[in-house]
């Protein structure tokens, strides 16, 4: 196996899932993530600490993402059709539900600013602490704190009534 | 005791359980008799369970299969980009290697340790310095393969041993075999000496440039690739193929006027040895079919030389007169009209047995003439 290979087999799939979040789409997920690889393969000898090349491997991706998120104003996920649908067990009428809130997440999360979209995907979903987030990001970590503060008011706004469910149930529960 | 807003910013670590022991103290203190901060962290518990049940799926089973093939030719295409911005300075430095090596090939010195060595010697030290090139290579392949571990360490020596295999060989291979195909050119150029200047000239260029080509394809590819052997494709073959066709084309171009130019001088020789065995008759038929047969031959006048002398020691002046006049003409016409690419060695030659035929036709200053320039013909470096 070649060296290069043996890095893109180790970060590609953690990539790949980073940026299918970030864009909701399964075309655009595998283009950045390709280009990924590729400013790796350009600059790999610009890299002074390989301890953090995974950091690194996100800090790309989330510019990338931001670029693409620039030229592509807003995209809902309902133009897109391509993306694989996920393997699931539930019965048609669970699945159905937990299908709908997905979506209502995901739609929630993609009218973000792609900054805070980052923080929110690394945050809530990568599980990074926030001096991680910083680090992947390069900002300081007030930044990062602000940027998450205010995700998460838009959050509450917009997914009022998915939060309300998700309460019931565990209170149910 | 700390207060609302603070303990609000520390609510997200805290429902993750990032805080450390003093510090959830403290926030669970406050939240003890916070109805706010309290109900601040139920949504915020909310919103996190919410979120973190929404990981992205996992793409196709068979997308895999295709990313990296797909990542190859993204990267091909930029050390492509990268390969044509270096590849002039590679050029040079094989062309300066080239020129380098050739001039030591050529070199008194080198034929000095060639005589001492013998072709046999030079081929084992051609093989010594190939082996030593392919122990530099593996010992670096072995680094990177030696690189391959799991722990982020040995990524470090990875990005460091990298590079040494990536360059190291293209850049002997270059100028190695662009000094050899500038060797083998020159070669076979100057060792072509009867075939025509320009037909020279181009089967040279043609040598070189197969060599060349062909190796700066075996080069690019080798760089486009992430490291393995150097490997021949089906048009860096053809282009080998190109140069050994116009090696062997000038070559046998080379022998075939050889034996064509030495033929009348072979006959010279059998008929010599005819006439003193006492066989005049077969001799001068021999001589005279020789003539007809090879007419635009420098060497042709060795038989006229010949034929002469043998009517002179018969006591037949008249033809032997003949003889040597029909010498003379014929030197006179090759001089004008010369059929082959004469080298210092021919002309030097012609002068030669033309002072001998005007010596026989009793032309002492004609001789002499010829003889001065014949002398001077062999004071010349190429003779």
């Amino acid at each position: 196996m070649e060296a290069f290979d043996a890095l893109v087999e180790r970060y590609r799939r953690g990539i790949y899932r980073l940026a299918f979040a970030m864009t909701q789409d399964h075309e655009v997920a595998d283009d950045l993530s390709q280009e990924v690889f590729v400013q790796l393969f350009r600059r790999i000898r610009q890299l002074r600490s390989p301890e953090s090349v995974g950091a690194w491997l996100r800090r790309i991706l989330v510019n990338l993402c931001i670029k693409h998120s620039r030229r592509v104003r807003h995209v809902s996920i309902e133009d897109e059709g391509a993306n694989p649908e996920p393997i699931t067990t539930d019965t048609p009428f669970v699945a159905a539900e937990k299908s709908m809130v997905r979506d209502r997440v995901r739609q929630a999360i993609l009218e973000l600013d792609p900054r805070e979209r980052a923080v929110v995907l690394l945050y809530y979903i990568e599980g990074l602490k926030q001096v991680e987030i910083a680090d992947v990001l390069g900002r300081p970590v007030g930044t990062v704190w602000s940027r998450l503060s205010s995700a998460r008011g838009k959050l509450r706004v917009r997914l009022a009534d998915v939060i309300a469910g998700t309460r019931d149930g565990v209170e149910k529960a | 005791m700390m207060d609302c807003s603070e303990v609000q910013r520390l609510i997200p670590a805290y429902c993750r359980g990032e805080l450390g022991d003093d510090m959830r103290c403290q926030v669970e203190e406050h939240l003890a008799g916070c109805p706010t901060c309290h109900d601040e962290v139920d949504r915020e518990e909310c919103l996190r369970q919410t979120l973190s049940g929404q990981a992205a799926d996992d793409p196709p089973r068979d997308y895999w299969d295709g990313f990296n093939t797909r990542l190859r030719s993204r990267t091909r295409g930029t050390v492509g980009v990268l390969w044509g911005l270096g590849c002039l300075p590679g050029a040079l430095i094989g062309l300066v290697g080239g020129v380098i090596i050739s001039t030591l090939l050529f070199s008194s010195a080198f034929a000095r340790v060639l005589d001492r060595i013998g072709f046999i010697g030079l081929l084992i030290v051609a093989l010594c310095i190939g082996l030593a090139l392919r122990f530099i290579y593996k010992r670096a392949d072995r680094r990177v393969s030696a690189s391959l571990g799991e722990d982020e360490s040995t990524l470090k020596r990875l990005i460091r041993a990298n590079p040494i295999c990536r360059a190291i060989f293209p850049v002997a291979s270059t100028i190695f075999w662009l000094g050899m195909a500038a060797y083998i050119s020159v070669i076979a150029a100057s060792h072509a000496e009867h075939v025509p200047i320009m037909t020279r000239i181009v089967l040279a260029i043609l040598v070189f440039l197969g060599f060349a080509v062909s190796c700066s394809i075996s080069t690019v590819r080798y760089i486009r690739s992430d490291g393995g052997r150097p490997r021949n494709t089906p048009i860096s073959r053809a282009f080998i193929l190109l140069a050994f066709a116009a090696l062997m084309s000038l070559n046998l171009w080379q022998m075939s006027i050889d034996d064509a130019m030495d033929a009348p001088s072979k006959v010279r020789h059998r008929a010599e040895s005819v006439y003193k065995a006492g066989n005049t008759r077969s001799a001068i038929a021999m001589l005279r079919s020789s003539i007809k047969k090879q007419p635009d031959s420098p060497r042709v006048l060795e038989c006229y030389e010949l034929l002469g002398k043998i009517y002179k020691d018969k006591g037949q002046p008249v033809q032997a007169r003949a003889a040597y006049g029909e010498g003379i003409q014929a030197y006179e016409r090759l001089l004008k009209h010369p059929h082959y690419n004469y080298t210092t060695f021919d002309r030097g030659s012609m002068a030669f047995h033309a002072s001998e035929l005007y010596d026989g036709l009793g032309n002492e200053r004609k001789a002499d003439e010829l003889r001065r320039l014949n002398d001077r013909l062999w004071a010349e470096p190429d003779f």
